[in-house]
Protein backbone atom coordinates (compact mmCIF):
# COMPACT_ATOMS: atom_id res chain seq x y z
CA UNK A 1 0.00 0.00 0.00
CA UNK A 2 1.07 3.50 -0.86
CA UNK A 3 1.35 6.05 2.19
CA UNK A 4 0.25 9.18 0.79
CA UNK A 5 0.46 12.36 3.20
CA UNK A 6 -3.53 11.94 4.31
CA UNK A 7 -2.55 8.61 5.61
CA UNK A 8 -3.36 8.08 8.79
CA UNK A 9 -0.02 5.82 9.70
CA UNK A 10 1.92 8.35 8.60
CA UNK A 11 -0.01 11.21 10.01
CA UNK A 12 0.99 10.17 13.48
CA UNK A 13 4.31 9.11 12.28
CA UNK A 14 4.62 13.10 12.42
CA UNK A 15 2.72 13.38 15.50
CA UNK A 16 5.13 10.84 16.95
CA UNK A 17 7.79 12.98 15.28
CA UNK A 18 6.97 15.89 16.91
CA UNK A 19 6.61 15.16 20.48
CA UNK A 20 10.72 13.15 20.00
CA UNK A 21 11.78 16.16 18.43
CA UNK A 22 11.55 17.78 21.26
CA UNK A 23 14.68 17.54 22.74
CA UNK A 24 15.28 13.90 23.22
CA UNK A 25 11.96 13.12 25.29
CA UNK A 26 12.17 9.27 24.41
CA UNK A 27 8.85 9.03 24.52
CA UNK A 28 8.39 5.62 22.14
CA UNK A 29 10.80 3.84 24.61
CA UNK A 30 8.23 4.03 27.37
CA UNK A 31 7.22 -0.28 28.12
CA UNK A 32 4.64 0.78 30.49
CA UNK A 33 6.22 -0.29 33.52
CA UNK A 34 4.30 2.89 35.52
CA UNK A 35 7.15 4.17 37.78
CA UNK A 36 6.72 7.26 36.70
CA UNK A 37 2.81 7.12 37.75
CA UNK A 38 3.58 5.24 41.27
CA UNK A 39 6.22 8.29 42.46
CA UNK A 40 3.60 10.85 41.24
CA UNK A 41 2.62 13.09 43.59
CA UNK A 42 -0.26 14.49 42.03
CA UNK A 43 -1.46 11.13 40.61
CA UNK A 44 -4.44 10.70 42.88
CA UNK A 45 -6.05 14.24 41.03
CA UNK A 46 -5.23 12.84 37.57
CA UNK A 47 -7.75 11.52 35.57
CA UNK A 48 -4.84 10.39 33.01
CA UNK A 49 -1.37 9.14 35.35
CA UNK A 50 2.04 10.22 33.72
CA UNK A 51 2.56 6.53 32.34
CA UNK A 52 -0.81 7.22 29.80
CA UNK A 53 -0.23 10.67 29.05
CA UNK A 54 3.30 9.31 27.76
CA UNK A 55 1.57 6.19 25.95
CA UNK A 56 -0.98 8.55 23.90
CA UNK A 57 1.89 10.48 23.13
CA UNK A 58 3.79 8.02 21.97
CA UNK A 59 1.22 6.70 20.19
CA UNK A 60 0.53 10.28 18.19
CA UNK A 61 -3.21 10.33 19.96
CA UNK A 62 -2.63 13.59 22.12
CA UNK A 63 -5.59 15.19 21.58
CA UNK A 64 -7.24 13.40 24.79
CA UNK A 65 -3.89 14.00 26.75
CA UNK A 66 -4.12 18.05 25.23
CA UNK A 67 -7.46 18.28 26.74
CA UNK A 68 -6.51 16.35 30.26
CA UNK A 69 -5.96 18.37 33.28
CA UNK A 70 -3.12 15.94 34.61
CA UNK A 71 -1.19 17.42 32.42
CA UNK A 72 -1.65 21.36 34.06
CA UNK A 73 -1.40 19.37 37.72
CA UNK A 74 2.16 17.96 37.03
CA UNK A 75 4.38 20.32 39.58
CA UNK A 76 7.56 19.45 36.98
CA UNK A 77 8.88 17.69 40.19
CA UNK A 78 11.14 15.33 37.97
CA UNK A 79 10.46 12.42 39.82
CA UNK A 80 9.12 10.83 36.62
CA UNK A 81 12.05 11.45 34.46
CA UNK A 82 14.55 10.69 36.96
CA UNK A 83 13.28 7.27 37.73
CA UNK A 84 11.90 6.13 34.58
CA UNK A 85 14.33 3.21 33.13
CA UNK A 86 14.27 3.42 30.18
CA UNK A 87 15.07 7.22 30.00
CA UNK A 88 12.12 8.90 28.94
CA UNK A 89 11.93 12.36 30.24
CA UNK A 90 8.07 12.19 31.07
CA UNK A 91 8.24 15.18 32.95
CA UNK A 92 9.61 16.17 29.48
CA UNK A 93 6.62 14.52 27.28
CA UNK A 94 4.33 16.76 29.78
CA UNK A 95 6.00 20.15 29.47
CA UNK A 96 5.51 19.61 25.36
CA UNK A 97 1.65 18.49 25.66
CA UNK A 98 1.24 21.78 28.15
CA UNK A 99 3.09 23.84 25.40
CA UNK A 100 0.87 22.44 22.78
CA UNK A 101 -2.10 22.73 24.60
CA UNK A 102 -1.67 26.34 25.36
CA UNK A 103 -0.67 27.01 21.57
CA UNK A 104 -3.48 25.31 20.07
CA UNK A 105 -6.39 26.44 21.74
CA UNK A 106 -7.99 23.52 23.42
CA UNK A 107 -10.26 24.04 26.28
CA UNK A 108 -7.57 23.86 29.11
CA UNK A 109 -8.37 20.73 31.33
CA UNK A 110 -7.56 22.83 33.99
CA UNK A 111 -8.42 26.66 33.31
CA UNK A 112 -6.87 27.62 36.55
CA UNK A 113 -3.69 26.91 36.29
CA UNK A 114 -3.02 27.98 32.52
CA UNK A 115 -3.90 31.45 33.85
CA UNK A 116 -1.55 30.74 36.28
CA UNK A 117 1.49 30.81 33.97
CA UNK A 118 0.09 33.13 31.44
CA UNK A 119 -0.24 35.71 34.31
CA UNK A 120 3.14 35.25 35.09
CA UNK A 121 4.94 35.69 32.10
CA UNK A 122 2.49 38.59 31.49
CA UNK A 123 4.05 40.07 34.62
CA UNK A 124 7.83 38.93 33.69
CA UNK A 125 6.92 40.56 30.00
CA UNK A 126 6.16 44.41 31.81
CA UNK A 127 8.49 44.34 34.18
CA UNK A 128 11.60 42.02 34.24
CA UNK A 129 11.17 40.86 37.68
CA UNK A 130 7.86 39.12 39.58
CA UNK A 131 6.13 41.31 41.91
CA UNK A 132 3.59 38.88 43.78
CA UNK A 133 0.64 41.39 44.45
CA UNK A 134 0.45 41.93 40.85
CA UNK A 135 1.13 38.94 39.86
CA UNK A 136 -2.33 37.74 41.98
CA UNK A 137 -3.91 40.97 40.53
CA UNK A 138 -3.07 39.23 36.10
CA UNK A 139 -4.24 35.68 37.86
CA UNK A 140 -7.60 37.47 38.87
CA UNK A 141 -7.90 38.73 35.52
CA UNK A 142 -6.77 36.00 33.60
CA UNK A 143 -8.95 33.45 35.94
CA UNK A 144 -11.98 35.65 36.19
CA UNK A 145 -12.02 34.60 39.71
CA UNK A 146 -10.31 35.65 42.88
CA UNK A 147 -7.23 34.57 43.97
CA UNK A 148 -7.40 31.47 45.69
CA UNK A 149 -6.60 31.32 49.63
CA UNK A 150 -7.21 35.31 49.51
CA UNK A 151 -7.40 34.94 53.56
CA UNK A 152 -3.90 33.24 53.47
CA UNK A 153 -2.52 36.24 51.21
CA UNK A 154 -3.96 38.72 53.63
CA UNK A 155 -2.39 36.92 56.52
CA UNK A 156 0.84 37.11 54.39
CA UNK A 157 0.54 40.92 54.08
CA UNK A 158 0.03 41.64 57.51
CA UNK A 159 3.14 39.85 58.39
CA UNK A 160 5.18 41.78 55.99
CA UNK A 161 6.03 39.10 53.28
CA UNK A 162 4.08 40.37 50.64
CA UNK A 163 5.74 43.81 49.44
CA UNK A 164 3.44 46.25 48.50
CA UNK A 165 5.33 48.30 46.52
CA UNK A 166 6.41 46.27 42.85
CA UNK A 167 10.34 46.26 42.09
CA UNK A 168 11.36 48.73 39.36
CA UNK A 169 11.46 47.46 36.04
CA UNK A 170 14.29 46.05 34.73
CA UNK A 171 15.31 45.28 30.93
CA UNK A 172 11.67 45.64 29.73
CA UNK A 173 12.98 46.59 26.62
CA UNK A 174 15.28 43.79 26.02
CA UNK A 175 12.49 40.81 27.30
CA UNK A 176 10.20 42.59 25.06
CA UNK A 177 12.48 41.29 22.35
CA UNK A 178 12.62 37.82 23.84
CA UNK A 179 9.41 37.39 24.34
CA UNK A 180 8.58 38.57 20.52
CA UNK A 181 11.72 36.22 18.59
CA UNK A 182 9.42 33.24 20.35
CA UNK A 183 6.08 34.19 18.68
CA UNK A 184 5.09 32.27 15.79
CA UNK A 185 7.44 29.40 16.14
CA UNK B 1 40.53 35.23 55.83
CA UNK B 2 40.29 34.21 51.96
CA UNK B 3 37.62 35.40 50.16
CA UNK B 4 35.54 34.16 47.58
CA UNK B 5 33.67 36.87 44.95
CA UNK B 6 30.59 34.77 43.17
CA UNK B 7 27.66 36.52 41.27
CA UNK B 8 24.26 36.29 43.03
CA UNK B 9 21.45 35.84 41.56
CA UNK B 10 18.61 36.90 44.88
CA UNK B 11 15.77 35.78 42.10
CA UNK B 12 12.16 37.47 42.88
CA UNK B 13 10.97 35.50 46.26
CA UNK B 14 13.95 36.75 47.91
CA UNK B 15 13.21 40.61 47.01
CA UNK B 16 9.58 39.44 47.65
CA UNK B 17 8.31 37.16 50.37
CA UNK B 18 11.60 35.82 51.09
CA UNK B 19 12.98 38.44 52.25
CA UNK B 20 14.93 36.69 55.78
CA UNK B 21 16.18 34.48 52.88
CA UNK B 22 18.25 37.00 51.03
CA UNK B 23 19.32 38.60 54.39
CA UNK B 24 19.98 35.65 55.97
CA UNK B 25 22.18 34.16 52.64
CA UNK B 26 24.15 37.77 52.74
CA UNK B 27 24.52 37.35 56.44
CA UNK B 28 26.19 34.07 56.53
CA UNK B 29 28.29 34.81 53.53
CA UNK B 30 29.85 37.51 54.31
CA UNK B 31 30.53 36.37 57.94
CA UNK B 32 32.54 33.53 56.17
CA UNK B 33 34.21 35.64 53.62
CA UNK B 34 32.26 34.64 50.73
CA UNK B 35 31.47 38.10 48.46
CA UNK B 36 28.54 38.10 47.08
CA UNK B 37 27.82 40.23 44.38
CA UNK B 38 24.60 40.82 43.09
CA UNK B 39 24.17 40.80 39.29
CA UNK B 40 22.84 43.84 38.33
CA UNK B 41 19.78 43.84 36.05
CA UNK B 42 19.10 40.25 36.32
CA UNK B 43 15.24 39.35 35.72
CA UNK B 44 12.82 36.41 36.09
CA UNK B 45 14.99 32.92 35.26
CA UNK B 46 11.20 32.02 33.70
CA UNK B 47 9.97 29.28 36.35
CA UNK B 48 7.51 26.59 36.09
CA UNK B 49 5.13 29.17 33.62
CA UNK B 50 7.99 29.48 30.97
CA UNK B 51 9.02 26.25 30.43
CA UNK B 52 5.23 25.22 30.77
CA UNK B 53 4.33 27.43 27.89
CA UNK B 54 7.42 28.35 25.80
CA UNK B 55 10.82 26.13 25.24
CA UNK B 56 12.47 28.54 23.64
CA UNK B 57 11.43 31.26 26.15
CA UNK B 58 12.44 29.30 29.08
CA UNK B 59 15.37 29.18 28.00
CA UNK B 60 16.15 32.68 26.24
CA UNK B 61 14.83 33.79 30.11
CA UNK B 62 17.44 31.65 31.79
CA UNK B 63 21.03 32.44 29.64
CA UNK B 64 20.20 35.83 29.72
CA UNK B 65 21.16 35.79 32.96
CA UNK B 66 23.88 33.50 32.43
CA UNK B 67 25.17 35.91 29.83
CA UNK B 68 25.63 38.87 32.24
CA UNK B 69 27.48 36.62 34.80
CA UNK B 70 29.37 35.61 32.11
CA UNK B 71 30.56 39.26 31.52
CA UNK B 72 31.18 39.74 35.25
CA UNK B 73 33.63 36.42 35.06
CA UNK B 74 32.57 34.98 38.00
CA UNK B 75 30.87 31.98 39.36
CA UNK B 76 26.98 32.56 39.73
CA UNK B 77 25.17 31.51 42.83
CA UNK B 78 21.28 31.15 43.62
CA UNK B 79 19.77 30.60 46.79
CA UNK B 80 16.35 29.61 45.16
CA UNK B 81 16.06 26.11 44.19
CA UNK B 82 14.04 26.73 41.49
CA UNK B 83 16.29 29.64 40.01
CA UNK B 84 18.93 27.10 40.41
CA UNK B 85 17.71 24.70 38.27
CA UNK B 86 16.39 26.62 35.26
CA UNK B 87 20.02 28.69 35.51
CA UNK B 88 21.38 25.04 35.91
CA UNK B 89 19.58 23.97 32.42
CA UNK B 90 20.76 27.45 30.81
CA UNK B 91 24.19 26.55 31.66
CA UNK B 92 23.62 22.70 30.29
CA UNK B 93 21.77 23.95 27.03
CA UNK B 94 23.75 26.67 26.15
CA UNK B 95 27.33 25.05 27.00
CA UNK B 96 27.55 28.54 28.82
CA UNK B 97 31.09 28.99 30.88
CA UNK B 98 29.53 29.94 33.78
CA UNK B 99 29.01 27.60 36.64
CA UNK B 100 25.48 27.72 38.38
CA UNK B 101 25.93 26.84 41.83
CA UNK B 102 23.01 26.99 44.45
CA UNK B 103 24.50 28.38 48.16
CA UNK B 104 24.49 24.82 49.35
CA UNK B 105 26.88 23.63 46.81
CA UNK B 106 29.28 26.77 47.88
CA UNK B 107 29.04 25.87 52.25
CA UNK B 108 29.47 22.14 51.70
CA UNK B 109 32.77 22.01 50.33
CA UNK B 110 35.54 20.37 52.76
CA UNK B 111 36.75 23.66 53.74
CA UNK B 112 33.75 25.63 54.04
CA UNK B 113 32.78 22.89 56.54
CA UNK B 114 35.64 23.26 58.60
CA UNK B 115 35.29 26.81 59.01
CA UNK B 116 31.89 26.58 60.00
CA UNK B 117 32.85 24.45 62.72
CA UNK B 118 35.88 26.63 63.82
CA UNK B 119 33.32 29.56 63.57
CA UNK B 120 29.96 28.38 65.64
CA UNK B 121 29.16 30.58 68.40
CA UNK B 122 26.34 28.67 69.72
CA UNK B 123 26.03 25.10 69.11
CA UNK B 124 22.89 23.72 67.89
CA UNK B 125 22.68 20.59 69.60
CA UNK B 126 19.27 21.19 71.68
CA UNK B 127 17.80 21.75 68.16
CA UNK B 128 16.08 18.65 66.65
CA UNK B 129 15.62 19.12 62.66
CA UNK B 130 14.59 17.54 59.60
CA UNK B 131 16.10 18.21 56.51
CA UNK B 132 13.79 19.21 53.31
CA UNK B 133 15.31 19.22 50.03
CA UNK B 134 12.54 20.17 47.69
CA UNK B 135 12.46 18.24 44.13
CA UNK B 136 14.85 21.30 41.81
CA UNK B 137 18.00 21.02 43.89
CA UNK B 138 18.50 17.61 43.07
CA UNK B 139 16.44 16.29 40.21
CA UNK B 140 16.95 15.55 37.37
CA UNK B 141 20.68 14.33 38.07
CA UNK B 142 21.33 15.57 34.48
CA UNK B 143 20.68 18.69 35.52
CA UNK B 144 21.71 19.54 38.81
CA UNK B 145 24.92 16.66 38.21
CA UNK B 146 23.88 15.36 41.82
CA UNK B 147 24.76 11.58 42.57
CA UNK B 148 22.66 11.37 45.84
CA UNK B 149 19.49 12.35 44.56
CA UNK B 150 17.50 10.21 46.16
CA UNK B 151 18.97 10.91 49.17
CA UNK B 152 21.07 14.16 49.02
CA UNK B 153 23.69 14.97 51.96
CA UNK B 154 24.91 18.78 51.69
CA UNK B 155 22.25 20.74 53.98
CA UNK B 156 23.21 17.28 56.10
CA UNK B 157 26.90 17.90 56.17
CA UNK B 158 26.44 21.59 56.68
CA UNK B 159 24.06 21.51 59.66
CA UNK B 160 26.36 18.77 60.99
CA UNK B 161 28.82 21.40 61.04
CA UNK B 162 27.12 23.67 63.38
CA UNK B 163 26.19 20.46 65.52
CA UNK B 164 22.64 20.25 65.09
CA UNK B 165 20.72 16.99 66.19
CA UNK B 166 19.20 16.41 62.65
CA UNK B 167 16.58 13.58 62.36
CA UNK B 168 16.78 10.99 59.94
CA UNK B 169 13.11 10.82 57.57
CA UNK B 170 12.03 9.56 54.33
CA UNK B 171 10.66 12.53 52.90
CA UNK B 172 13.57 14.89 52.41
CA UNK B 173 12.99 15.26 48.10
CA UNK B 174 9.15 14.22 48.06
CA UNK B 175 7.33 17.06 46.46
CA UNK B 176 5.23 20.25 48.35
CA UNK B 177 3.39 21.00 45.63
CA UNK B 178 4.19 24.92 45.39
CA UNK B 179 4.17 25.55 42.13
CA UNK B 180 0.25 24.90 42.03
CA UNK B 181 -0.02 27.33 45.23
CA UNK B 182 -1.86 30.26 43.54
CA UNK B 183 -4.66 28.17 41.16
CA UNK B 184 -5.10 24.48 43.15
CA UNK B 185 -4.84 24.65 47.18
CA UNK B 186 -6.86 22.17 47.83
CA UNK B 187 -3.80 19.39 45.50
CA UNK B 188 -0.84 21.60 47.67
CA UNK B 189 -2.63 21.47 51.34
CA UNK B 190 -2.57 17.60 51.04
CA UNK B 191 0.82 17.38 50.10
CA UNK B 192 2.62 19.67 51.80
CA UNK B 193 0.33 18.79 55.39
CA UNK B 194 1.86 15.18 54.83
CA UNK B 195 5.29 16.65 54.74
CA UNK B 196 4.58 18.60 57.86
CA UNK B 197 3.10 15.79 59.67
CA UNK B 198 6.20 12.98 58.49
CA UNK B 199 8.48 15.72 60.14
CA UNK B 200 6.26 15.55 63.45
CA UNK B 201 6.64 12.21 63.31
CA UNK B 202 10.45 12.07 63.10
CA UNK B 203 10.28 14.09 65.97
CA UNK B 204 11.39 17.51 64.40
CA UNK B 205 11.47 21.14 66.33
CA UNK B 206 10.88 22.48 63.06
CA UNK B 207 11.56 21.68 59.23
CA UNK B 208 14.64 23.05 57.51
CA UNK B 209 14.19 24.30 53.82
CA UNK B 210 16.76 25.56 51.22
CA UNK B 211 14.22 27.04 48.89
CA UNK B 212 11.59 30.26 49.09
CA UNK B 213 8.73 28.24 47.44
CA UNK B 214 9.29 24.91 49.24
CA UNK B 215 9.67 27.19 52.69
CA UNK B 216 6.62 29.62 51.82
CA UNK B 217 4.38 26.77 51.02
CA UNK B 218 5.07 24.37 54.25
CA UNK B 219 4.95 27.79 55.88
CA UNK B 220 1.97 29.06 54.84
CA UNK B 221 -0.67 26.15 55.11
CA UNK B 222 -0.39 24.59 58.68
CA UNK B 223 -3.95 23.96 59.96
CA UNK B 224 -3.25 22.24 63.48
CA UNK B 225 -0.03 23.35 66.29
CA UNK B 226 2.42 24.80 64.04
CA UNK B 227 6.12 23.71 62.80
CA UNK B 228 8.17 26.74 62.41
CA UNK B 229 9.59 26.32 58.71
CA UNK B 230 13.30 27.75 58.44
CA UNK B 231 15.83 28.77 55.74
CA UNK B 232 19.23 26.75 56.89
CA UNK B 233 20.94 30.43 56.59
CA UNK B 234 18.57 31.39 59.17
CA UNK B 235 19.86 28.73 61.64
CA UNK B 236 23.36 28.99 60.38
CA UNK B 237 22.90 32.97 61.39
CA UNK B 238 22.16 31.79 65.31
CA UNK B 239 24.95 29.37 65.39
CA UNK B 240 27.65 31.84 64.08
CA UNK B 241 26.21 34.26 66.80
CA UNK B 242 25.54 36.76 64.25
CA UNK B 243 23.66 40.49 64.94
CA UNK B 244 20.51 40.86 62.94
CA UNK B 245 18.21 38.05 63.04
CA UNK B 246 15.59 39.41 64.98
CA UNK B 247 13.54 40.66 61.87
CA UNK B 248 13.58 37.53 60.44
CA UNK B 249 11.04 35.83 62.75
CA UNK B 250 8.12 37.98 62.42
CA UNK B 251 8.00 37.06 58.94
CA UNK B 252 7.44 33.34 59.62
CA UNK B 253 3.78 32.64 59.11
CA UNK B 254 4.42 29.81 62.56
CA UNK B 255 6.34 31.17 64.76
CA UNK B 256 9.67 29.85 65.48
CA UNK B 257 10.58 31.82 68.23
CA UNK B 258 9.71 29.22 71.35
CA UNK B 259 11.04 26.39 69.24
CA UNK B 260 14.84 28.35 68.83
CA UNK B 261 14.59 30.03 72.36
CA UNK B 262 13.70 26.45 74.10
CA UNK B 263 16.87 24.99 72.34
CA UNK B 264 18.93 27.86 73.60
CA UNK B 265 19.58 28.94 69.67
CA UNK B 266 19.06 32.72 69.79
Amino acid sequence: MMAGPSDPVVANRAQIDRIRGVGGLNAEMCFSCRKCSAGCPVVDDMELAPHQLVGLAAAGLEGEALRSSGIWLCTSCQTCSTRCPNGVDVAGVIDALKQRAAASGVKPGDGRMLAVHRAFLDEVRARGRVHEMTLMARYSLRARRLPEGIRLGIGMFQKGKLPLIPPKKTATKELRQLFERGKGK
Amino acid sequence: MTVRVLSYYPGCSLHGMSREYDESTRLVCRALGIDLRELANWTCCGASAGHSLDQGLALALATRNLELAAAAGNELVAPCAACYHRLKIGEKESSSDVTVLHVLDVLSSPEMLEQLRQSVQRPLSGLKIVLYYGCLLVRPPEVTGRADYEDPQSMDQVMAAVEADIRPWAFKTDCCGAGLAVARPDVVRRLSNRLVEMAREAGADCIVTACPLCQTNLDTRQEKRGLPVLYFTELLACALGLEGTESWWRRHMVDPVPVLAKAGVL
